[in-house]
Parts: structure tokens; sequence; C-alpha cells
């Protein structure tokens, strides 16, 4: 059953125990509010890390505000345009044409032309049944040297196709088939580096592979050579769209190794990955006998520091928050809150088993508008908590927080490893709440 | 081609200014809007949410919803946040796609307001319209809704109203206050501040003033109703540096006097060879105070494309298009504009002047204060 948060007597929200909480519906999604924690990326982020590329928006002025401005803080508007909708266009019959004219207008006034630009359509194109593949096409026989792609800012779509989603799919969309090289993996989907310390790279090492990271692409030429790729890994979950493209695209096998907190599964993924390389289970085990210790050290490091302070993990911090809580409570961390406003279904069985060892953990919601004022629970500088991610940092206002989105580039034991050293970090150096979730992008360049 | 831009930014939108406007009156503001529009304003355009509390939401419109046209799903969330957090109104504006699809949001207000009790209106915008158009209109819509014409006091001093004063003009708490000293040390008492540092009281008592002052085009409607209405002249201008303030504060007492509306800039322009981009009243306000101070004759060249024009001489311009204000900044030795506007200002002599309204808070710590003092930008 849908639950809706209520406000106590001091008009502070109050969470819903997780043993009292359904898993496939928390909470009514009515209203939504915004907490000013901007560390999470978004569509321009993401459309940035195309080395030589350039971005394209096309929507009304209200929409264009939020991404030019991304960019603006990225100081990177140098690689940003934009074609503004107006109330006419809606009426005319001209919306192809104002896309067609608009981006040809930008190219034109371009020294020299990207290699390939992002055009991103809206909500209102869709909802006036724009045809796509006459913009394609119009656009491709004008530039022939640029490659366009399609990419999407359509939120009212996201309960069907979410804009993540679909724009990790765009992300790639330019790659075309290259001669297969047996020793070259492309890691999919993450905007951001993983640690060169996880047992994936070690693994590659072994077998005398050389992986292609998107951070890692200097130019155009560097980021096409996916195309070369004899097989494609990803451990986020937004990647699925993406993948089934490229793998029917071009013909290149894609092992989904999720992100996971639960060692079985970090064991099976690396020993199918391992498989895929043409390793056997020894060598994952040779690995991991040592990942796997110092992921217990850190983390019973970690409890010697923090000992029974009150911990709180968010979804921004990570796809699978549950399964983190699960991790920490079973090494006898005070885990006292998770913020999410849903649950990702492979999460089923870490919140089962959740339920059962520590029912009291509160569920709260990051959107519903009762939210506005968790912060006044406590003030800055009191605050007991130890909290993984921007959002939950921010509701309990502590500077005492992990400072990671989607994972922080962890995985596998040395992930558990590295997070066991950054909850230390974080409780014994706190940082500034404000200034620090401030920033938009994590990692990105600011001008702030 | 205009609605195109190659490399500059763009002004925030009419969903922001509604919601800059309404910030600090109590009332629970929702943009009828999938994603996005909170995220936007809330970072971009509103550098008051971290420390000061509002009820600023969006309505999380889906694709299924927008098919279906269910405005009952947005009608039931309106009622249970509301009943939950009693507002002391409820705003609702629109983005491009409401407004696209035709929703009723006159009709949801007043569902609204028949359930809750609690005032409810609608403030006209589609995500298309500039944040003054977006400000502007829900000054007035909230003055309509809440001026008690029976608030008034006796004082032998003028009563002055600050009007049209948003963060997206005017981003530091720091200005209001210089303006609240100007008002002060001019002999004058502040009757309302409309917009930042205010509260719903301060909307009541609105037509108990005997002045109005325009600081921006945001507060244009509402002078223009309060003087239709309510007899209350207006005088258009900001006090920047000394000479302008002083000709701001003559200005106000003979609008006081004499019933007049004033444009305290009109008198204080020549054509010259330096260009002030930016907001209409905010650049020619400007403009009077360099000529009047240094000397120096600056054009306004209005870029937001909205506004109150009225202020501009018939050698000003109004271009909200880049390739054709690029042309026409090239006929300028000096350009006073937002840092965003650079690029297209080469080989020119450029002295930054950030506008949160065009470049969000990329460079609020860099935005001078000007107000009644030493202009110090030269």
């Amino acid at each position: 059953m849908l639950k809706q948060i209520s406000l106590n007597e001091n008009k502070i929200p109050e969470g819903v125990r997780i043993s009292e909480i359904d898993f496939d519906n928390p909470f009514y999604d009515g209203l939504h509010y915004n907490p000013p924690a901007r560390g999470v990326w978004n569509i321009v982020h993401t459309g940035m890390l195309i080395p030589e590329a350039h971005q394209i928006y096309v929507c009304a002025q209200g929409c264009l505000r939020g991404v030019i401005l991304t960019a603006a803080e990225m100081n990177r508007m140098e690689n940003m345009s934009w074609v503004a909708l107006r109330e006419k266009d809606m009426w005319n019959g001209e919306m192809e044409s104002r896309v067609i004219e608009g981006c040809s207008h930008i190219v034109d006034e371009m020294e020299k032309h990207p290699k390939c630009i992002l055009v991103y359509l809206s909500c209102m194109h869709l909802f006036e049944g724009c045809d796509f593949k006459v913009i394609a096409a119009e656009l491709e026989e004008r530039y022939p040297d640029i490659d366009w792609v399609d990419c999407y800012m359509t939120p009212t779509m996201r309960k069907t196709f979410e804009p993540d989603v679909m724009m990790k799919k765009s992300l790639y969309s330019p790659i075309k088939k290259l001669d297969c090289d047996e020793k070259y993996i492309g890691l999919i989907g993450c905007d951001r580096a993983t640690d060169k310390t996880s047992e994936i790279y070690s693994l590659l090492k072994e077998a005398g592979c050389k992986m292609w990271e998107i951070t890692e692409c200097k130019t155009y030429e560097d980021y096409l050579s996916l195309g070369k790729a004899s097989l494609l890994i990803s451990y986020l979950p937004v990647v699925g769209y993406a993948s089934s493209d490229l793998t029917k695209r071009l013909g290149i096998a894609h092992l989904p190794m999720d992100l996971s907190y639960d060692k079985d599964e970090i064991t099976a993924n690396l020993n199918a990955f391992a498989s895929s390389l043409g390793l056997d289970e020894k060598t994952v085990e040779k690995i991991t006998d040592i990942t796997k210790k110092e992921a217990d050290d850190s983390m019973k490091r970690a409890l010697e520091t923090i000992g029974s302070s009150p911990i709180a993990i968010d979804a921004s911090a990570t796809p699978r928050p549950i399964g983190l809580a699960l991790l920490l409570t079973e090494y006898g961390f005070n885990v006292k809150r998770v913020y999410t406003d849903a649950f990702n279904k492979k999460e089923r069985n870490a919140f089962e088993k959740l339920c059962k060892l520590n029912p009291d953990i509160e569920i709260y919601p990051s959107m519903d508008p009762l939210m506005l004022n968790a912060d006044l629970e406590t003030k800055i500088g009191e605050s007991e908590y130890l909290c993984i991610g921007q959002k939950s940092a921010y509701f309990c206002q502590t500077g005492k927080f992990v400072n990671i989105i989607e994972g922080g580039g962890m995985y596998g034991f040395d992930g558990i490893r590295h997070l066991g050293e950054m909850m230390t970090d974080a409780f014994l150096n706190e940082k500034d709440l404000k200034l620090t979730i401030s920033y938009k992008g994590l990692e990105c360049e600011s001008c702030l | 081609m205009n609605q195109t831009a190659r490399i500059i930014s763009i002004y925030a939108a009419d969903t922001s200014g509604v919601c800059s406007a309404l910030y600090e009156y109590g009332g629970m503001t929702v943009i009828h809007d999938a994603s996005g529009c909170n995220s936007t304003y809330t970072t971009h355009d509103e550098p008051r949410w971290y420390d000061k509390k509002s009820m600023m939401f969006i309505s999380g419109l889906t694709e299924k919803d927008a098919v279906m046209g269910n405005d009952d799903k947005f009608i039931d969330d309106l009622v249970i946040a509301a009943n939950e957090l009693k507002p002391a109104f409820i705003a609702l504006c629109a983005s491009p796609l409401p407004a696209m699809i035709g929703t009723d949001l006159d009709a949801i207000a007043y569902a609204v307001e028949s359930e809750t009790d609690i005032p409810s209106f609608c403030v006209k915008t589609n995500g298309m319209n500039s944040y003054i158009y977006g400000a502007g209109n829900a000054f007035l819509d909230l003055a309509k809704r809440f001026i008690d014409k029976n608030m008034s006091h006796k004082t032998d001093r003028l009563k002055v109203n600050l009007l049209g004063l948003t963060p997206l003009d005017f981003p530091k708490t720091e200005y209001v206050n210089s303006l609240k000293s100007f008002i002060k040390e001019s002999g004058m008492e502040l009757n309302a501040s409309i917009g930042m540092e205010t509260s719903l009281i301060d909307i009541q008592k609105i037509a108990d003033a005997d002045v109005n002052l325009i600081l921006s085009s945001s507060g244009k409607l509402l002078a223009d109703y309060l003087f239709e209405e309510y007899n209350i002249p207006f005088v258009k201008g900001v006090p920047y540096g000394i000479k302008f303030s002083e000709h701001i504060k003559e200005c106000l007492y003979k609008a006081g006097a004499e019933k007049i509306n004033i444009d305290a800039t009109k008198s204080l322009r020549e054509e010259g060879s330096t260009a002030i981009l930016g907001e209409s009243i905010l650049s020619a306000s400007l403009a009077s105070a360099v000529l009047s101070d240094y000397g120096i004759k600056a054009n306004v060249l209005e870029t937001v494309g909205d506004g109150d024009f009225d202020v501009l001489k018939p050698f000003d311009l109004s271009c909200d298009d880049e390739k054709i204000l690029e042309g026409e900044l090239e006929k300028y030795e000096c350009i006073i504009g937002d840092p965003l506007f650079k690029p297209i200002c080469k080989n020119k002599k450029f002295i930054a002047l950030p506008h949160e309204a065009f470049s969000g808070r990329c460079f609020t710590k860099n935005a001078p204060n000007m107000i009644n003092r030493k202009i110090e930008i030269f």
C-alpha cells in the first residue's frame, strides 16, 4: 500500500519503518520537491563526455534555461547552442523546419564544424508528432561531415523512457562497427571513471586486455574506437537500452555485471566477466582473496572509528541503497535511514533480509513536498549522522558525508574497501555542506 | 535567425519569474510541469533556496496524465500538500506542455480553493515568455487578491513602495538593504518592499503608499494597477551612483506631491559609444547614473526582449537575437554587460556586470552593489 508521510508536531516529516513499507509502491507520487543537492549529473553533463562534440537544445525558454546554465557553470558554453520554441511554433506546423533551420544557422556561424552534434528535442516535439527522421535526414544531407545524434529532453515520458536511459542510448549512437580487437573491452554506462584498483581492471590485466572508458577519451576518434570492442560490460542500471542498441547494431556481446554490495553477487559477476575474458574462477579467487580481506579490514576500521553514530544513505549515492544498508548493518553499523522514492527491483532480496535484520530502519522519500522541512530537524554542526550521498547529508544537516553519486566509481570488493575508507574520512573530516552540495555535476569543472 | 543562439545564454523564463516574485509570501507555488522546472528554478534562479524556506513545487506531470487530461490527479495532489503544509495561498503556473494541451489552471485553482478554503489563483505562463512577464503578472495577481485598502496610517513622511524586487534582478539581500537605507536617508518611509525581504502584510498594505518606486520591469504592471485603482503615482529608476540617486529622491517627492508618474531616467540620457546590455529599467538607470557621475554617454541595448520599453530612447535598441546583437555591438567602443555576453563582444572593452536573470549564480559573487553609492565598475 502506498504510504503518505506525515509531519510530526514540530512540522518535521516522519519516515516509514522498512518493515511496514510496500516494496513495489513505497510512497505516493504527488507534488515534487527539489532538495538543494546538485551533484547528480544531468543530460548536459553526460553529453559533454563525447570529445569534440557540440550540443544544441531545441525547446522552450524555461527548459533551455536549466541546460544552458549547466553548460555555463561547467565553463563549456563554446559547446552549447540553443533554439527557443515560441508559442507560434506550436501551431504553425513548422516544428521540423524550426529545428533544421535553427541547427543550420548555428553550424553556419561556427568557424569550424564539430565532428558530432547532439540535437536535443523536447516534450513539445513529441506531443506534436514531430518527424525526427525528416530532421535527421535533412541535417545529414546538409552537413555530411557531422555525425548528427538525436537526443531527448522529454521528462514527461519519464515513466516509460527515463531521460537518463534515453541519454545513455544517444551517447553511444554515433559508434560504428570497426574491425574487432579481441583484447579490447568497452565499459559503458558510467559517466565517471571507475576505480583502477577494482577487480574489473585486475582481471583485465590478467587477460592482457585493454579497457575503453568514455571518461578517458581525449579525441572523437578515441570515442569511436568503442566500435572495435569484443565485449561490452556495464554495472549501472540505466544502460540497458543503450547496450541492447549497441549489441543489435554492432553485434558486440554485452555482459551486465550490476553494482552490488552482496558478496555472492559480486563473486558471480566477476566469475562471469573472467569467463568472458577466457580466465578461470581460480584467477578470480586469487584476486578476490586479497580484495575481500582488504574490504573486510576497511569496513572494520571504519566501524571502529564511526562506532554507533547513526548512518543514512540516499539513492543518489548508489543504485543499491538497500543492499548497502544491509552490508553496513551486517558489519554492525547503526544504519538508521534510507532516502529513496522507489526501490530498485533488483533489491528485493536485500530488502527482505534487511526487514528481518533491522526492521526499524526508516525509509524516507526525497521528493515529497513535506521533505521541505526535513532539514529543520537538526542544525548543522549538531547532527550526529554520517551520511552516504548528498541528499541524505542535506536532510540530516551533516558535514560528515561521503560525497558520491551513482556508486562513486567503486566496484566489487575493492569498491567496498574504498567505500569503507571514504566513510572513515567523511567521519573524521567534515565538509562544508552548503558549499559542497551546491556544485552542479559532481567532479565537473565549475565556475562557482 | 531569431530564437537561436550559437554561444550566449538565455534569460530566466516566466515560470521562474512567478516563483521568484511569490517566494516570500507564505504561499505554495506549483509549476504544472513534468520535471526540470523546479530544479532549474531552485538551482539557477533562486539564491534564497538553501537558506530561506518556501513552498515551491512542481506537479510531476506524466505522459499518461497529459494524454488522458487527468486534472483530478493534480487537484488531489494540491489538496493533499496544502492540507499538510497550510500555505497562505496557492498559486499555479504552467510549463510548456500544459500550455500546449490547454490545461485550464484557472479551473483547477477554483477547484482547489473550493476544497481547501485557501485562496488559490493561476498566474498565466507557458514557459516561453521571460521572467519579467511571469514576475510582473505574479505581483499583480497577488496584490489583486490580497490588497487591503483599509490598511492605512498617517505619517509626515512620504510613504514609498519598492516595486519589482526579485533576486533575478537584485540577487543579494545587500541590495535591498541599500534601497531601504536610501529611502530612510531620503527622509521617506518604506511602506512596503515588494518581492524581497517582505511578507504578505506588505502586499496587504501596499495601497497605503504615496508613491511607488519601480526598480525593474517586473514591477511595472503592479505600478500601473496601483496608479489606476488607487491613484498612487510611480517613479521609474534604480538609485545607482551618487547624483542619479539624488535625482530619484527629488522625483519621488515631486511624484508624490503632484500625483504624476515620472521616468527618472528620461532627462539624463545622451547617445554615446558605450553600450549597456540588459533589462531596460536597470540599464537605463545605469546609463543615467554614469552620465551624471562620470559624463559617460551610454546607449541601452535591451536584451531580454520584454519589459518596459518606454524608458528606451531613439538611440537605444531592443534586441534578443544573438546575431543582430553581435552586429550592433560592433558599433560601440565599450560594452557593459553580463559576462555571458562577452563571446559576442570580441575586440571590445568589456566591463562585466553580472545579471542573475541571464547567468544565474555563475558570477553572483562578483556582482557589485551600485545602489546609492559611487559606481566602481570602471
